[in-house]
């Protein structure tokens, strides 16, 4: 696709926000976070996008690449809010120490979802959500993390694997 | 802690992980739309297709019975003409 072919703004809103929604919630897991930050990763989209080039890179995986950084921006941020207020180094990036948000009206699947989620580290959560949410391929994902996507495999079928044995222990 | 018991499989685990859909969960995507200037790209709807349908097939019909009305004219000026020597 050339630089005449890009679809206008409007459409790629319209095609990818529930992807970028889904991609930012799965890592934040609170959904006014979530807002904040795709509402922020959209704005920097808008603004940059007449420097996007499709011959570069997929519009998902571009955007995919803003709402990263975004993310990461919010939480080296809040990070170093904490360690203002508190004086301290901010604590290990646990499951615990993440912001959850109590369910609010989610349906079942969803529920589900948040529960395995919710026992993952950022980063386990981060690769789930490039492949489930915003449905990159590996090799996509793969040059997003700097890594080979003969690694990114595995460690996508080794989370799956963690996935399904939390799901199975999932507390009633 | 107590096992479920419907354990899943990879894959169902990788079908929760594609199914499951957060953004149903907000009305950010309308709000963030009108901060960001854009129109709503203009989706046709089931009543806009059921008419554009129905105004189709009425002219499909239109045109079928126009046909019918010539052809059946044709066929009865035939027939006079094939039976007109008949005719004492």
């Amino acid at each position: 696709m050339s630089m005449s072919e890009k679809a206008d703004f409007a459409t790629v809103y319209e095609e990818n926000f529930k992807y970028v929604y889904n991609f930012v919630y799965m890592k934040v897991l609170h959904k006014e976070t979530a807002e904040d930050l795709t509402e922020d990763t959209f704005i920097k989209a808008l603004d940059a996008y007449d420097r996007y080039d499709p011959a570069v890179s997929g519009v998902r995986t571009w955007l995919c690449t803003i709402a990263r950084n975004t993310v990461i921006n919010h939480q080296t941020s809040a990070a170093k809010r904490h360690e203002e207020m508190t004086d301290e180094l901010p604590e290990p990036d646990t499951a615990e120490n993440n912001p959850v948000e109590e369910h609010i009206e989610f349906n079942e699947l969803n529920r589900e979802v948040e529960d395995i989620l919710k026992e993952l580290s950022r980063e386990e959560r981060e690769l789930l959500s490039m492949r489930y949410a915003m449905d990159l391929q590996v090799k996509d994902i793969a040059e997003i993390l700097g890594i080979n996507p003969k690694a990114a495999t595995e460690r996508i079928r080794r989370l799956l694997e963690k996935c399904r044995k939390i799901h199975a222990k999932v507390a009633f | 802690m107590q096992e479920r018991n419907d354990v899943k499989s990879i894959n169902d685990i990788e079908s929760m992980l594609t199914g499951a859909d957060f953004s149903k969960e907000t009305d950010l995507k309308g709000r963030l739309r009108e901060k960001l200037g854009i129109a709503p790209v203009k989706e046709t709807s089931y009543k806009d297709l059921e008419q554009k349908l129905s105004a189709k097939r009425d002219s499909i019909h239109r045109a079928s019975r126009a046909d019918s009305k010539v052809n059946n004219k044709e066929m009865t000026e035939d027939k006079v003409k094939s039976f007109g020597g008949m005719k004492r």
